[in-house]
């Protein structure tokens, strides 16, 4: 926990990176987190995200190639870094032993 | 396109390509963003944003695209993405100039005052107009279903003439909402004009403001009932509903349910306390009652004919009043026709034939108080054209300061000359100095419009009084007002600083250091432009004041046709039991020379009555206006005989008529008219059928109606065709130096005559005078801005003769050593400014004469513009006058100053 908790968003977009493998850049990104979570985010609020957790050292980026569509920019792309993959490993098992003391019946309960 | 143009800057990769086959996003937007983004990332970020667009032009579409892009670089506002402020130099810049501006503006006191005053001057005259024309276009804005409810008028076609009224027949309304089924609901209000007396405890008031309305009024209207319960008003049929104020009048603390009042229309119980109808209703009432208390005929019966009575229809969502307007004919038709033919024993197709027609339309209830200027209107309305004068006048003298600003900042040039040189040497930039000198700007309106708006608030009470309105400041100036008052002074300043901004700026640091600063012919044709312009203002200001107190002039000295001066009027005299008795005593008072009775008066349009006639053996026939007197009210009044004789006691005039000038020459018998027959159609003012009058005078054109209309034919009665009760007016000659004890001795006689009856009295010529009260009032108005729009006019000349003499001051020095004498220098300095007033002047008179001959045209009796040419001759001098004033102190300055002093320089 110390210093790498992670928001909600962020972990959403540490996955997805790592879902997108080699391909991870702003659109990619945007896009997989729109099909996956049906969420509609901005590419600002992406920025944001990405540079604080470049902050963080959770990812890291570099400078891709550029084409027509894109105006002739260069892409940067993502990657998770090893302390990422850690943070996101903590955090799901925080949340894992959460759901495993979870009494069966309250769960069930609550669909009713 | 864009893309190219941004490729540059960014090195990497193949920028070059060009992106003719792809969709462009909105540019504006890229260009901002590509100014707002930090540079290191902004190839990142364009790059995705560009990709995601094309992506989204195919899925989503073009329009889409550009949308979603819009958002996205909107969305990017954000600190981590934004330039840093702080690493610009735009900051500290400010700052220091702001410091500077302030010195600079501290240091110039003077001009600082001026300028800031003027400012304030006029923002203050703009708010109170702008105020003014808010409260003034807010009519009626209040009811529930203002937008759908309009007021039924009628356009009224005469063979001769036209004449609109806002009153329509009492059953119109009712059987509009039955027959159209765009009409969702209808209420009427009847106003008694006459005014009704209410008792209580032995207390009697004379309430003006009575009126009748049906059941369905407060759903209607957004008047609030305070006491009461709203299905229940009118549960009885006596009910009144009273005014706040008429409710403290009458009980004071007492609660007023339920209580019962007497009046002249039998007893009436308290039902309902409503609040005092909002300012900003055209029409207000104290007490209302039940439509159907009323028991006049013409109210209660089936009517299509009367103009009695206010009908107010609500349409349905979505229905245009124009296509109702249409439908009314259906409704004359049906129903007006036949009362026409059963009344007047002709087909209506004649009655058509003959010029007779009706056209009614609807009236949007919020146009009523600026665009509607019928007869019978509730009250007085407002006049559109006025609010487009005072917003023209608010704009001019802002117009006025700013100019002013510009002059006096040029003229300021030769003092910062030396200032902006050794700026530049120090390696300002033009683009620092120009900022220098925008904020200075900005800063001095920015105080100006605060001090205006301290100054509005604090006249604001004054301004109520004097334009009788109720305008409270917290409530009329909201957040909405402040944000556009804010942004306002911010873009005054920028354009009033721009010219002076660009003109100091442009100074040459080594010219200017040199100590030769050159006159600058370049901005002469600007400076004196900018005088000419100012005075031009003034100049048409003026001389429109001048012209406007013409025509009041002209309208109180006018003759008539009678005498206006020492009459005293007596209203609702109509009640009065023994009129000859009371006749007899009043002629008895000292002081007191003739008295009349009178249907009507001169100058109150709406005691007349309409009727129709023919002369005998001609089958046309002509509405006239009609007014029943007494034998001596001619002679009272003083109004003179062309022909013929007055009414009198010799003879029985039961079957006489007196006609004016113009109904003679209506009928064709100016020439011979006494002793012929006049026949009466039968209609509402004369049911009984069809009378023959025989013509035995024929009365001088008196201007019975304001001088805003032409005297229009009309026939006087003599009272003993007439019962009692129709002479509510009787006019008294009297001494009116000795009025006070007349007037006294009227309502002993009064009090004695008609116990509990209001005394009402006042003096014909005020009255008359009341007629052009709108004008009067404006007219001060146009005074009050006139004074200021000179008093900035000068500031500005002010400024500029400090300028053009100031770069002077070494020639009149040589002329000085050379032997001119102060005077001939005075002289000679202020010659060179009448050049701009006279051109002023010149160019005034156009504008004046369209402005001027357009407001005149109001009045159907007015002053020639030819004889206006004496207003234009004192519009010049004054402006010429107040202009030498203003430039002889630094005229007289310059010529008596040290001229070894002035040369010793350079």
């Amino acid at each position: 926990m110390k210093g790498t908790h992670l928001g909600e968003f962020q972990e959403i977009v540490l996955l997805t990176i790592m879902v997108l493998d080699d391909n991870a850049y702003g659109v990619s990104i945007k896009r997989e987190i729109k099909t996956r979570a049906d969420r509609n985010i901005s590419r600002g609020a992406l920025h944001t995200a990405l540079s604080r957790m470049e902050e963080k050292g959770l990812i890291k980026s570099w400078q891709g190639e550029a084409n027509k569509l894109r105006g002739g920019m260069p892409k940067r792309y993502y990657e998770v870094t090893n302390k990422g993959v850690n943070a996101l490993k903590e955090a799901k098992d925080v949340r894992d032993q959460l759901w495993n003391e979870v009494p069966r019946l309250r769960l069930q309960h609550n669909y009713g | 396109m864009f893309v190219t143009s941004f490729g540059t800057k960014c090195p990497g990769s193949g920028y070059n390509i060009t992106m003719d086959d792809f969709p462009t996003p909105p540019a504006l937007f890229s260009r901002l963003f590509q100014w707002f983004c930090k540079e290191e990332l902004y190839p990142e970020l364009q790059g995705d944003l560009l990709e995601e667009f094309s992506l989204n032009t195919e899925e989503f579409g073009r329009k889409r695209a550009r949308q979603i892009y819009r958002r996205e670089v909107l969305k990017m506002v954000r600190p981590s993405i934004i330039k840093a402020l702080k690493k610009t130099t735009v900051l500290p810049m400010f700052k220091i100039n702001f410091k500077l501006a302030l010195r600079g503006l501290i240091k110039q006191r003077l001009y600082t005052l001026i300028n800031i005053g003027g400012l304030a001057m006029s923002v203050a005259v703009a708010t109170l107009i702008l105020l003014y024309v808010q409260s003034e276009t807010s009519y009626d804005n209040y009811h529930p279903v203002k937008d759908r409810l309009y007021r039924l008028a009628v356009d009224r076609t005469y063979p001769d003439h036209v004449s609109s009224y806002a009153r329509t027949p009492v059953s119109m309304g009712e059987q509009a909402a039955l027959d159209f089924p765009d009409i969702e609901a209808f209420t009427k209000v009847f106003r008694n004009n006459g005014g009704v007396n209410i008792t209580y405890n032995n207390e009697t008031f004379l309430e003006n403001y009575l009126v009748a309305a049906d059941h369905n009024f407060f759903e209607i209207f957004g008047i609030k009932l305070i006491d009461g319960k709203r299905d229940e008003v009118f549960s009885v049929q006596n009910a009144a509903i009273l005014s706040e104020n008429a409710a403290l009048r009458y009980f004071g603390d007492e609660s007023p349910l339920g209580k019962i009042l007497q009046s002249d229309l039998g007893d009436l119980i308290v039902t309902g306390v409503v609040e005092n109808t909002p300012r900003n209703t055209h029409f207000k009432f104290d007490v209302m009652v039940d439509f159907e208390i009323l028991d006049l005929a013409y109210l209660q019966k089936p009517n299509f004919l009367n103009f009695g009575v206010f009908n107010f229809l609500v349409l349905k969502e979505g229905v245009s009043p124009e296509s109702v307007n249409a439908k009314f004919d259906q409704i004359v038709e049906n129903y007006a026709a036949g009362e026409i033919e059963r009344r007047l024993k002709m087909s209506f197709e004649d009655y058509k034939a003959s010029g007779n027609g009706y056209n009614y339309f609807l009236q949007p209830i919020q146009d009523i108080h600026l665009n509607s200027q019928l007869e019978g209107e509730f009250q007085a309305n407002g006049n559109v054209t006025y609010i487009y004068l005072f917003l023209a006048i608010a704009f001019f003298v802002i117009i006025l300061a700013m100019v002013n600003f510009v002059n006096l900042a040029t003229a300021r040039a030769t003092d910062r000359a030396k200032e902006v040189g050794i700026r530049k040497v120090m390696g300002s930039l033009r683009k620092q100095l120009i900022s220098q000198f925008l904020i200075e700007s900005v800063l001095v309106t920015i105080s100006g419009t605060i001090v205006g708006l301290l100054l509005a608030y604090l006249l604001l009470p004054l301004f109520n009084n004097f334009a009788d309105t109720q305008i409270i400041f917290g409530q009329a100036v909201g957040p909405y007002a402040y944000g556009a008052l804010a942004l306002f002074s911010l873009l005054l300043g920028l354009l009033a600083g721009l010219y002076p901004a660009f003109i100091l700026s442009s100074f040459k640091h080594v010219t200017v250091l040199k100590g030769k600063f050159i006159r600058g012919k370049k901005g002469q044709w600007t400076r004196n432009g900018l005088v000419v312009f100012q005075f031009l203002i003034s100049i048409v200001l003026i001389c429109s004041t001048l012209i406007v107190g013409q025509q009041m002039n002209f309208m109180q000295n006018k003759n008539l046709g009678f005498d206006r001066e020492n009459i005293i009027v007596m209203q609702r005299t109509g009640g009065l039991k023994e009129l000859e008795t009371f006749k007899t005593e009043v002629k008895r008072i000292p002081g007191v020379t003739n008295i009349g009775g009178s249907s009507a008066l001169p100058g109150s349009s709406e005691l007349y009555f309409g009727s129709s006639f023919e002369l005998a053996g001609s089958t046309e026939s002509i509405a006239l206006s009609c007014m029943v007197v007494e034998d001596d009210f001619l002679s009272t009044m003083h109004m003179d005989l062309k022909a013929g004789r007055s009414f009198s006691t010799d003879f029985e005039d039961s079957l006489s008529i007196i006609l004016n000038e113009s109904a003679a020459r209506a009928f064709g018998i100016i020439d011979d008219p006494i002793g012929k027959i006049i026949k009466n159609d039968r209609d509402v003012s004369n049911p009984d059928g069809p009378k023959d009058y025989r013509v035995v005078g024929i009365v001088k054109d008196f201007n019975y109606k304001s001088l805003h209309n032409e005297i229009t034919p009309l026939v006087i009665f003599n009272n003993e065709r007439y019962l009692e009760g129709t002479l509510n007016n009787l006019v008294i000659r009297a001494n009116v130096d000795q009025s006070s004890s007349i007037i006294n001795s009227l309502e002993e006689l009064w009090v004695e005559h008609a116990p509990n009856q209001t005394f009402l009295y006042n003096f014909l010529d005020q009255n008359l005078d009341q007629l052009y009260q709108m004008e009067k009032k404006s007219g001060d108005l146009f005074l009050a801005f006139t004074g200021i729009a000179i008093l900035i006019a000068c500031i500005g000349l002010f400024g500029l003769a400090t300028f053009v003499i100031g770069s002077r001051i070494k020639e009149i020095a040589v002329r000085k050593v050379l032997g001119a004498g102060s005077r001939r220098i005075v002289f000679l300095l202020m010659y060179d400014f009448n050049k701009p007033i006279i051109l002023a002047l010149l160019l005034s008179i156009p504008l004046v004469i369209l402005f001027m001959s357009n407001w005149l045209n109001g009045f159907a009796y007015r002053v020639e513009m030819s004889s206006t040419w004496i207003s234009f001759v004192t519009a010049g001098l004054i402006a010429l006058t107040v202009a030498w004033i203003t430039v002889s102190y630094h005229s007289i300055k310059a010529a008596l100053s040290n001229p070894v002093k002035n040369l010793r320089s350079e």
